[in-house]
């Protein structure tokens, strides 16, 4: 059989991410000088799983480096090499190139393989340094099966840690009968036994015995070695367990299978076994002569019966092949002991002993898979679906409001179900795509770690809300714009030690991410306590850069300047930040999303930058306006208040256009008519008709609308997609009538006020609406 | 009756590959991905052959298997440990806690069908 191995790609390059994952974000946790032991099993776990599953797909690379670095934690987890910051980097350099790797694996760039072999040569030094330490702490020799196999036994033993128990006066009496090597000390954490490899010219039974003085038999097992076949990659045990539960039903089979009523006693306890063997005769193993019957037996047939775990292979071909192959003698545990020690460890028994762990089982039982993993496609299309039906819904819910409800009642109370089916149905539907922002988050602590330590700042960085849920669509997108903000932060922000010293902060710089939902949207916050922006810089770079600032500017207007294309206040460019693009890419991204950003600071305080986002791109809450015979959306988010505004109010102000006075602050007006080319724009009286007072990029403007229509949540159906891109458009919608609506960018129109949009948009409103 | 295998391992792939593998053998298959899940599945269910990996959070496969021997049921059935790590040292160890063998990771698809026809036909 042919499998195709690589079907499972997919499933191992998922995996291997969120390993890689889980190793970095334990590693910048990780407590240097009290490493949590559970943390270094799963930092060691990741390294293990991935190198298993890239040898095992023929991922040769990944495999290689993995092996190395697993090594490496193989040795920490052990403890006998402490876990170093040294370390610590180079597991994070080695965490990157394998993401690397598997990013090549997955399509893209090669990695160069100069970084590869310099974290393995890096991996490789730090192994070697400590390597002689480890060989302390595990004897791996594993005493040769001895030449003489009638005189001399060689048995594996594991005993339960028992506190109780003085295990040091134990080996030391065992080792004084034989060859014995420790193959794992025991230790109360995590229930490890001892487990030993004892050689000594004692049957297995004789060692039972003088270990049960100090250990109760229920917490030792002892298994015989017949020696083992290893075909180079898979192997049997060939040896008999005398362990201390055997299988209840075991024995029957054993006896029906092969009549062997010797090792009845298998599943009774010592007192039992010790009595049949006395008053039923079945002393007839512990002569000489018997067990060498037994012995005879064996041989002839290849050792069934005997052992309860051959029941199974005794009656399937599996029986067979043990003759053939020879390796089937495995479970037939007597050849080179004799039958009587059978009982006396099968002694180990009692039935309680499965107790706790059928206990523990049921507590932690219900560990199995609880998700699938499904294309973002997919839950693209359902909720692309439900959006169609909603529109649907809304449509029949329209339609039927001329109907006589008393006629019509049953079809009337149906529609109303129906309408609430389908809220809640894309409220789930809506629910999958949620996704915590952790997800961006988690890079942060390892890219503050890197740049702290390249900046030689020293910063504390702090993540809240971290399970805030935004859409799928958002977690790609706010990546770059969150990451260039914390570097920003961390290098132009955040001051060096000396320098907060001076100014009387702690030396250690705080960065805090912040997600929580506000209203129907999410606010994402990056705070710095360091420097704060620098009025006077920013308004003499502007000046520089030949922008049309004057000293009145309001400080979230001079903030605003940092948002313009081309803008650094930066002394001198690093290869942090500072090359002057990025904020106007930053604010631009943000737009896209829908969401909008704002800057807060303060010298010597400090500076937040809050970042605002509808909950999700598909679905928004919007204020329907009627200017003309067409109908546009005003984002709710944007949206401040209405209002009709009395003559005395308006201003007309010669190049700059109408001005209202709201409260004493005069706002621009824009014309919607006018901006996008409405054939009676002129007529546009703001007296008798609204202004809408939308806030966009840190600027209020009023928007010159026909009529409110009313506020609810509109489907957003993306133009660009359908249509083309269209300036001061964000999308469009289908209104419950079936009318199409578009979606003002108040950011676009913030910009662009009342400058008249280019003829192409003129058309575009004419074709779509 | 087609014969029952446990698959015990934390590595989705691995247990696809498995599961895929011994399905089309036409074997049923179980999966669980942890010691605790294994176990658990053991006791509600009747396998003809256990494959454990070692390396799992919770449990590893050591203590699952010294868990399984300690039930009436598994007292005998074949166990096999899949595992990277073939050293004397981890022989002993799944020896010493009842393994019936092992089989070394990576292992192709064709070789562990064969061990598992060798143990349970």
């Amino acid at each position: 059989m042919s499998i195709d191995m690589s079907q499972f790609h997919q499933v191992f390059f998922d995996e291997t991410d969120e390993h890689l994952a889980t190793m970095e974000s334990v590693l910048l946790a990780v407590d240097l000088a009290l490493p949590d032991s559970e943390d270094l099993n799963a930092i060691f776990r990741a390294a293990h799983s991935i190198k298993g599953g890239a040898a095992t797909f023929g991922f040769a690379d990944l495999a290689e480096l993995t092996h190395i670095l697993e090594n490496l934690l193989d040795k920490v987890r052990k403890g006998s090499m402490m876990l170093t910051s040294e370390m610590v980097d180079a597991c994070l350099q080695s965490k990157d190139v394998l993401s690397g790797m598997l990013a090549a694996h997955r399509g893209a760039a090669a990695v160069d393989p100069g970084s590869v072999a310099d974290v393995e040569q890096r991996l490789a030094a730090l192994v070697g340094d400590g390597s002689h330490a480890a060989a302390v702490a595990l004897p791996t020799a594993i005493a040769a099966t001895p030449a003489d196999a009638v005189s001399s036994h060689t048995l594996y033993v594991e005993l339960d840690h028992l506190s109780e128990v003085d295990y040091a006066a134990l080996l030391q009496s065992l080792s004084a009968l034989g060859e014995m090597t420790v193959v794992q000390p025991g230790s109360s954490e995590q229930s490890q036994p001892w487990v030993l490899v004892f050689t000594s010219a004692l049957q297995a039974d004789e060692v039972a015995e003088s270990l049960a003085f100090s250990i109760a038999p229920a917490h030792f097992r002892i298994t015989v070695d017949h020696g083992q076949q290893d075909e180079g990659g898979f192997g049997l045990f060939l040896s008999s367990s005398l362990e201390g539960s055997p299988g209840a039903d075991a024995p029957d089979v054993v006896f029906e299978d092969d009549g062997f009523g010797l090792f009845a006693p298998l599943e009774t306890d010592a007192t039992v076994a010790a009595s049949v063997r006395g008053d039923e005769g079945f002393g007839l193993f512990e002569p000489l002569p018997a067990a060498s019957t037994a012995v005879e037996m064996l041989h002839e047939e290849d050792g069934f019966g005997l052992f309860a775990p051959i029941a199974a292979a005794a009656s399937t071909p599996a029986a067979g092949m043990a003759h053939e192959e020879e390796g089937f003698g495995l479970f037939a545990p007597l050849v080179s002991g004799p039958a009587p020690l059978q009982p006396e460890t099968a002694t180990a028994a009692p039935v309680a002993a499965s107790q706790p762990v059928s206990a523990r089982a049921e507590r932690t039982a219900p560990a199995v898979e609880n998700s699938i993993r499904v294309n973002i496609d997919k839950v693209d299309l359902l909720l692309n679906l439900v959006g169609e039906l909603v529109i649907t819904q809304s449509m029949l819910v329209q339609s039927s409001q001329t109907l006589d409800a008393v006629q019509n009642e049953r079809l009337l109370s149906g529609i109303s179900a129906m309408q609430r089916n389908a809220r809640e149905l894309q409220e789930a539907v809506m629910s999958i795509r949620m996704t915590p922002i952790a997800f961006v988050f988690n890079r942060f602590p390892r890219v503050v770690r890197d740049l702290a330590s390249k900046l030689g700042k020293q910063i504390e960085l702090k993540m809240v809300g971290e399970n805030t849920e935004l859409d799928k669509g958002f977690i790609e997108k706010l990546a770059d714009p969150l990451t260039h903000l914390v570097r920003n932060s961390l290098d132009h922000g955040i001051e060096s030690p000396e320098a907060r010293q001076a100014k009387g902060k702690s030396a250690v710089g705080r960065l805090t991410l912040r997600a929580f939902h506000q209203g129907g949207s999410i606010a994402i916050e990056v705070t710095d306590d360091g420097a704060g922006l620098n009025r006077e810089r920013i308004l003499a770079k502007a000046r520089e850069r030949g922008m049309p600032v004057s000293d009145s500017l309001s400080d979230s207007e001079v903030w605003g300047l940092i948002f313009e294309a081309g803008f650094s206040t930066a002394a001198e460019v690093t290869d942090v930040s500072g090359r002057g693009v990025g904020m106007d890419v930053v604010k631009r991204n943000i737009q896209g999303m829908g969401g909008r950003i704002d800057i807060d600071s303060m010298q010597d305080f400090g500076t937040t930058i809050s970042i605002r986002l509808p909950l999700t791109l598909a679905i928004m809450d919007g204020m329907s306006v009627g200017i003309g015979a067409d109908i546009y959306v005003i984002p709710l988010s944007f949206v401040l208040e209405s209002l009709q505004p009395q003559a005395q109010d308006l201003k007309t102000v010669v190049g700059k256009g109408q001005l209202v006075n709201v409260r004493g602050q005069y706002l621009p007006i824009v014309s919607l008519a006018s901006f996008f080319g409405h054939a009676d724009a002129a007529r546009a009286d703001p007296t008798r008709a609204i202004l809408v007072i939308v806030e966009a990029g840190g600027q209020q403007l009023a928007l010159l609308v026909d009529e409110l229509i009313g506020q609810q949540q509109f489907v957003v159906k993306n133009l660009e997609t359908n249509y083309r891109k269209v300036e001061g458009i964000s999308g469009a919608t289908i209104m419950g009538d079936g009318r199409v609506a578009l979606i003002l960018d108040i950011s676009v129109i913030a910009r662009h006020k009342q400058r008249p949009p280019p003829a192409a948009m003129r058309q575009v409103v004419g074709d779509v609406a | 009756m087609p014969k029952k295998v446990l698959t015990v391992d934390d590595s989705a792939s691995i247990r696809q590959m498995v599961t895929f593998t011994l399905k089309s053998a036409g074997y049923e298959v179980v999966e669980a991905v942890d010691g605790n899940g294994g176990l658990a599945r053991a006791q509600a269910d009747r396998f003809d052959l256990i494959l454990t990996d070692q390396n799992m959070p919770g449990m590893d496969g050591l203590n699952l298997i010294r868990a399984l021997r300690k039930l009436p049921p598994y007292g005998a059935t074949p166990i096999l440990m899949l595992t990277t790590e073939s050293s004397d040292q981890m022989k002993s160890l799944g020896r010493a806690a009842g393994a019936t063998g092992w089989l070394v990771k990576p292992f192709d698809p064709q070789k562990l069908l064969d061990v598992v026809k060798r143990l349970v036909g």
